[in-house]
């Protein structure tokens, strides 16, 4: 059957079939390069011996020691595991809070506003979401020093890094990150409901209240549940800006793992994946709606 | 009823309206820490807050600092490599995504999406581990086999995103006249793909360049990344070349941002027409 086709024909049938299996090799691949670090991670956090790589047998122990309270640290400044989870949420909800009315607020103002050089603008918005981490914590640790030097010359106060800077410099990126989700939101409204409103007796105000709020919620929603999941797994702008006893999650994991890897980490990490997962299949299936 | 007038007046019809007011405020607190970072790093004093006169010698330093041109050296060298894998592995499953249904597909679908939701600590600490386990030493190729991780669901996502809105009857069309499915896939899918696969290149590019966190866990020694120089600098405090490096690497990312997004756009006009 094979040798009445043409060459063309078998070299393509060939390519057909290899393309195929190399799809399904591909998708090996890439489970086991994905997957498999982290099944591994979540079955170990249940491992009861304290080296990786040997399995001794089923425990709870290492979510326990969690509950019990771990310390990281020198002796000096122990900072508990409880304290890093109080501080993360604390910035999370302070900079989702702040940063959804506000990022919500953008993306009206931007929807509705037409002037020149609106590309440009819209172009800035999506840079803080771009720029390197890494960049951007430079930037608001240079930014706070200065301002604490001119704060102190000023009036004689002395600050110093701490949570309120941290959640500062959530906001500034969360911002971009709740607009972008906004306006692809708004962007999808159909703008004669509103002006039916209004043609109907409603103030401005109240056909934003009534119509433009309700329609646009699950965008603001799933906005600030992205904005939550990135503020709670941030770890560069939080460890610039941060300073003693201002440690979240993440730089406390960070703060661990430089010691030494024990299977306590793979617990936190484990819940820290998971908690992150929820919060992002809600927001997704908020988006769907 | 004349008060109501003058807020409707200002509120509504005043030349500056509050949305670019708010906006600008917006912007303005976005921004300024940016823009303090830039004026700093043409500073010409080395230490104090005080501004000294302008100079360029800190974008001059940089050239000459031979740890940071190794850094940046296997920067590229990881972003180059994982993206070029990338592209071609995630361009063929979003192909095949698209065109092949089997059991399990919408599971397979969410989970190629998975490294983008999941914290990069947890990213970093399961790499770090699995390595661990397989008992491979850590150098430059393990930092690149984890970007590869995340930078193929990046390349996927954008190239499907395109794969959805393509016309499926160009490609039924060029069948139908005699090509062979190869002749088909090389000579109508790929061009009408490649501003998107060009584009998932370059937003990947830009994060592999940016990532510190999996680079820091998973590289062996010696083998320092650009996030990863400036990040051991930092902890003994900022200097103005680093400032100047951090202003350089803004513009970078957000020129390449700016690239990939022109060329999405060019690209979605063109399928328009």
């Amino acid at each position: 059957m094979l040798k009445s086709l043409p060459d063309s024909k078998k070299v393509d049938l060939w390519i057909r079939a290899s393309g195929k299996a190399l799809l399904w090799g591909m998708s090996l691949v890439g489970i086991f390069f994905l997957y498999l670090p982290i099944v591994i991670l979540v079955i170990y956090s249940f491992n009861e011996s304290k080296i990786n790589a040997v399995w001794r047998g089923f425990t709870l122990q290492w979510y326990q020691s969690l509950f019990e309270g771990l310390t990281v640290g020198s002796d000096i400044s122990n900072v508990l595991i409880w304290d890093a989870l109080k501080n993360s949420l604390i910035v999370g909800f302070i900079s989702t809070g702040v940063a959804t009315i506000l990022g919500t607020m953008i993306g009206l103002a931007m929807e509705r506003f037409h002037f020149r050089g609106r590309t440009v603008i819209e172009g800035l918005l999506f840079l803080p979401i771009i720029i390197p981490d890494i960049t951007m914590g430079i930037a608001l640790l240079v930014f706070f020093s200065l301002v604490f030097q001119l704060l102190e010359s000023l009036t004689g106060m002395r600050l110093v890094l701490g949570l309120p800077t941290v959640i500062i410099g959530h906001i500034a990126f969360n911002i971009s990150y709740v607009a972008v989700v906004v306006r692809s939101r708004i962007a999808d409204l159909d703008p004669t409901l509103e002006e039916a409103a209004l043609d109907l007796g409603a103030n401005e105000w109240k056909s934003f209240w009534r119509i433009t709020l309700p329609l646009i919620y699950p965008g603001i929603l799933s906005g600030a549940l992205l904005a939550f999941t990135l503020s709670l797994d941030d770890f560069v702008i939080t460890f610039f800006t941060a300073g003693v006893g201002a440690t979240t999650l993440p730089v406390f994991v960070y703060g661990m793992i430089k010691v030494s890897v024990t299977p306590a980490i793979n617990a936190i990490s484990t819940i820290m994946l998971f908690a992150s997962l929820i919060i992002v299949v809600l927001s997704f299936s908020l988006q769907r709606h | 009823m004349k008060e109501k007038n003058w807020v409707e007046k200002t509120v509504f019809w005043s030349p500056v309206s509050w949305q670019a007011v708010f906006t600008g405020l917006m912007f303005f607190y976005m921004y300024l820490p940016i823009l303090v970072l830039t004026v700093y790093s043409f500073n010409e004093s080395a230490y104090s807050a005080g501004w000294e006169g302008f100079t360029l010698q800190w974008y001059g330093k940089l050239w000459e600092d031979g740890r940071i041109l190794r850094s940046l050296e296997n920067s590229l060298v990881v972003a180059v490599t994982a993206v070029g894998v990338s592209a071609v592995l995630g361009t063929m499953m979003a192909v095949g995504l698209a065109k092949y249904s089997f059991r399990g597909k919408t599971l397979y679908r969410g989970v190629s999406y998975l490294p983008l939701i999941v914290p990069d600590i947890a990213i970093a600490v399961s790499t770090l581990i699995f390595l661990a386990v397989l008992g491979i030493q850590l150098s430059l190729w393990t930092i690149v086999a984890a970007h590869i991780v995340f930078c193929l669901a990046y390349v996927a996502i954008v190239v499907s995103s395109r794969l959805s809105s393509l016309d499926p009857h160009l490609e039924e069309a060029a069948l139908d006249l005699g090509a062979t499915p190869t002749q088909a896939f090389l000579k109508v899918l790929l061009p009408e793909l490649s501003p998107a696969i060009l584009a998932g290149c370059l937003l990947s590019f830009v994060l592999s360049m940016d990532d510190f966190l999996i680079a820091s866990f998973t590289a062996g020694t010696g083998a320092t990344t650009l996030p990863m120089e400036i990040f051991s600098r930092i902890r003994t405090g900022v200097k103005p070349d680093i400032n100047a490096l951090s202003v350089l690497l803004i513009l970078a990312s957000g020129l390449v941002a700016f690239v990939a997004e022109y060329v999405r756009y060019r690209g979605e006009k063109r399928q328009m027409q």
